[in-house]
């Protein structure tokens, strides 16, 4: 008896926690580029890219602030192909992804950046953060937390002096 | 009586509904506008890695003219090492990009400097797709053909075309007459407008419900479509013969592979040949068959004599030549073995709603220049390996996965794009995979660890016993999993492999999305698995991207006629596999292009920059390849032969020359 009981409670938790998801919305700028932008690692990794990538990241977010998401989508995916191994356009099109509300393509380039990108510094915590965003918006709370909890491996504090 | 005709109600109004719907896609099968798939535009920015050679391919492709003095639109300069050039502009779907000036300075293989910063060319239209089935054969207008093939075939094939709805029944009667008396089926009553649906909806089966079936939507054809629109689909879509695994549909395909001729500069003589070869085109082959089709080609001129569409003397003329067959088909074009990909991939990436729309342009990353270099490098399989044999390359970015080339076959007479389409097994390749297997699903397991290279006897489940070898036919004794990896030893890998186990490197291997069927013999762990290159190419695209990408993919997007995007491709990572792990047989995968079996390579090749690798051979060298890649390309090479017969190769000596070659010339 006990067993259905708290198999009932458990799917109307569960339910309940996916509606609170869909209702959500998501915030890339409050949740993850301002949150990381205060890292203050030791460490900061800023991988090389070409200028012409940089001139096109400023592109794309000039056309999200116009409201032009699907042209800042090409903008991103034509940096792409200029520098297809770059954490940082790789975390851009995340946020993109997470702005538009494709959580499955967000968390696929954040999990990229964590796996491949930087492990100290600012950009290392972004691509934590996007990632756990992604996968409380899919319901993925193992995931979550082992963002969240990777989000303190990015900074390197200097030592304590005495 | 009411039970009969309800049952009948509703069997018949379903199936009404469902031929009127067949016969709708029947219909609107052609797009007005045609589709245009481009390749990817040329990027231009500092540090690009580019060479002159390279730049100037580019802008001939695009058909830029050469100039000395201030270029124009369409125009460049080259003056030492800097390249002036105008380009044409282009409405791309993200930004539109105007016709304007671009000054660049190329040295040491790399753009030094640029202005504008940023700059594109416009891409290089590679292909058409003409019907909603993506084929890239462009249609025939009735009026282009020699209107002796077009009455002549209704002679033949329909001499009451113009009058019937569809079906002849007095033909069926005929034909049903002719068949009782003969104890068989010896003639088909099938009007054109029958055998058109019955080429259309791919109907192999002569049942009598097919039959009714294929009436009825003749009958509805004819209400959609006029005689002149049927009889002009009907020409560009029957089945004609087979070159090799490819059909060939269509007068245009067959006019080019019986006699590497355009339609409108047929003989009579040719044009009943192709007339003569729809009523059975293996039975008819003329290239197998060559008396009973010239008796065929004879029949029909007496019937074109008969009926008047010649006279008496074409009619003596056109018999006494011969069959006139060509020895070659039209070349393939350096795009065509691409488009293949396209193909196969448009339908599984976006939505067939988006697909339906009229004029699509479809944006896919295929470099003009790689495959260039790629199709000289498969062109040139015979003259560096020096025998018979056959080969296939596929070229991706090594990072992002995108397709960048693709080689289908040694010669531009072959259609059959082994790259796609052949299953060989795929022999050392697969040993990677052991070791990450071992390296993901063995606790204590890392490259480090030893194992035994010796002699071993296994019992299969069907109690026959098994005893792998080497490829020296010698044993190292105890060894590392480094060495039995970088130096590819057999009985080495099938130690690991049992510790591992068969059913769980089966699950590994399919969550890795491979098709492994009724596969449970533990020659897996040295490749008894058979997968085309291009299978081959995302399995090690696996390893070139550090586990980022696995799906080997050649369109980034389509857009409408209006330049709105309605599809993009999605990425997607099917595994859980640590990076740590990857890089682990990444550094294997260096040391065999140093000191293991690929080390050609460097000793002979001297290639530049760090490179990974694999070579693999099945037994007897019935199959040689070689998967790599370095920091921009991922390749595999496949060499052998299309019988299946030994050839002298192994993966180091067959499949790795061409690769070398090829990055050699990249």
């Amino acid at each position: 008896m006990i067993k259905p009981i708290t198999k009932t409670l458990s799917l109307l938790m569960l339910a309940a926690a996916l509606s609170h998801c869909a209702q959500r919305g998501v915030n890339v700028k409050d949740e993850v580029t301002d949150p990381a932008a205060g890292n203050d690692s030791l460490i900061q990794i800023n991988p090389m890219v070409p200028e012409a990538v940089l001139e096109l990241i400023d592109e794309a977010a000039a056309q999200q602030s116009n409201g032009q998401a699907g042209e800042a989508m090409m903008t991103l995916k034509r940096a792409l192909t200029i520098s297809p191994a770059s954490a940082l356009v790789q975390q851009h099109l995340a946020e993109a992804y997470l702005a538009e509300g494709d959580f499955q393509q967000a968390i696929y380039w954040a999990t990229l950046v964590v796996n491949q990108g930087p492990d100290q510094g600012s950009l290392c915590e972004r691509a934590r953060r996007a990632q756990a965003l992604s996968a409380e918006m899919l319901g993925n709370t193992e995931l979550q937390s082992q963002a969240l909890e990777g989000v303190a491996s990015c900074t390197r504090l200097p030592p304590a002096r005495y | 009586m009411l039970f009969v005709l309800g049952l009948l109600t509703g069997l018949a109004v379903p199936w009404y509904f469902y031929i009127n719907y067949i016969t709708d896609t029947i219909v609107k099968d052609q797009w007005e506008i045609p589709s245009v798939v481009y390749a990817r535009p040329l990027e231009l920015y500092q540090g690009k890695v580019l060479t002159p050679e390279a730049l100037t391919f580019e802008l001939d492709l695009l058909g830029y003219q050469l100039t000395s003095v201030n270029p124009g639109s369409g125009q460049y300069r080259i003056e030492g090492e800097r390249f002036q050039i105008h380009s044409k502009g282009f409405d791309f779907p993200d930004t539109p990009a105007k016709a304007s000036q671009i000054e660049l300075t190329i040295r040491a293989g790399q753009v030094q400097s640029i202005r504008p910063k940023l700059a594109r060319l416009e891409p290089k239209i590679i292909g058409r797709f003409f019907n909603t089935d993506f084929e890239n054969r462009r249609p025939i207008q009735l009026a282009d053909l020699p209107d002796t093939l077009v009455r002549g075939l209704q002679a033949v094939e329909d001499r009451s075309f113009k009058s019937h709805h569809g079906v002849s029944w007095w033909g069926i009667m005929r034909a049903a007459v002719k068949n009782l008396s003969a104890g068989e089926v010896v003639q088909g009553g099938s009007t054109l407008t029958q055998q058109l649906v019955k080429n259309k909806l791919h109907y192999n089966q002569n049942t009598l419900l097919r039959k009714l079936h294929e009436a009825l939507a003749a009958t509805l054809l004819e209400s959609k479509l006029t005689k002149h629109e049927i009889l002009e689909m009907y020409f560009n879509e029957v089945y004609w013969g087979q070159d090799g695994k490819v059909a060939v549909h269509g007068v245009v395909e067959a006019a080019q592979f019986y006699f590497a001729k355009p339609v409108n500069q047929l003989n009579l003589s040719e044009q009943a040949l192709l007339v003569g070869i729809i009523k059975g085109p293996s039975w008819y082959n003329p290239y197998r068959q060559s008396q009973r089709a010239l008796s065929r080609r004879n029949v029909v001129l007496n019937s074109w004599a008969e009926t008047g569409v010649i006279s008496e003397s074409q009619h003596q003329q056109a018999k006494s030549r011969p069959l006139g067959l060509s020895k070659s088909r039209q070349l393939k074009t350096d795009f065509d073995d691409f488009m293949d990909v396209v193909k196969s991939q448009i339908n599984k990436q976006f939505s067939l709603a988006d697909l339906k729309r009229n004029g699509l342009r479809v944006f896919t990353s295929m470099d003009p220049y790689v495959q260039y270099k790629t199709t000289q490098t498969a062109r040139q399989t015979q003259q560096w390996l020096n025998a018979d044999v056959e080969s296939a390359i596929v070229v991706s970015d090594a990072n992002s996965g995108e397709l960048l080339a693709v080689s289908g076959s040694q010669s531009a007479r072959s259609h059959y794009n082994r790259a796609l389409l052949a299953k060989r097994q795929i022999g050392s390749l697969i040993k990677p995979l052991v070791y990450l297997a071992g390296l993901e699903l063995l606790p204590d397991f890392s490259l480090e660890s030893t194992l035994e290279d010796q002699p071993i006897t296994i019992t299969t489940d069907d109690n026959k016993t098994w005893q792998p070898n080497n490829w020296d036919r010698q044993s190292s004794g105890t060894i590392s999993a480094r060495e039995a990896l970088v130096q590819s030893r057999n009985q080495a890998t099938v130690d690991l492999g049992l510790r591992i186990q068969l059913d769980k490197f089966i699950a590994f291997l399919k969550a890795l999305g491979l098709q492994v069927h009724r596969n449970n013999h533990p020659a897996l762990f040295l490749g008894a698995i058979e997968l085309t290159p291009f299978e081959v190419q995302h399995l090690f695209g696996l390893f070139a991207s550090r586990g980022g990408n696995q799906n080997i993919s050649a369109i980034r997007y389509v857009s409408d006629n209006n330049n709105r995007i309605l599809s993009r491709s999605q990425q997607h990572m099917n595994h859980s596999l640590r990076t740590v792990n990857i890089d682990t047989i990444n550094r294997a995968l260096h040391e065999i292009t140093r000191s293991g079996t690929a080390r050609k390579l460097t000793d002979v090749f001297a290639l530049q920059g760090p490179v990974f690798g694999k070579t693999g051979t099945t037994n007897d060298g019935k199959d040689s390849w070689f998967a790599g890649f370095d920091r921009r390309f991922l390749a595999t090479v496949w060499v052998g032969r299309d019988d299946n017969q030994p050839t002298p190769y192994s993966g180091s000596s067959g499949a790795l020359i061409l690769w070398g070659h090829l990055f050699n010339n990249l």
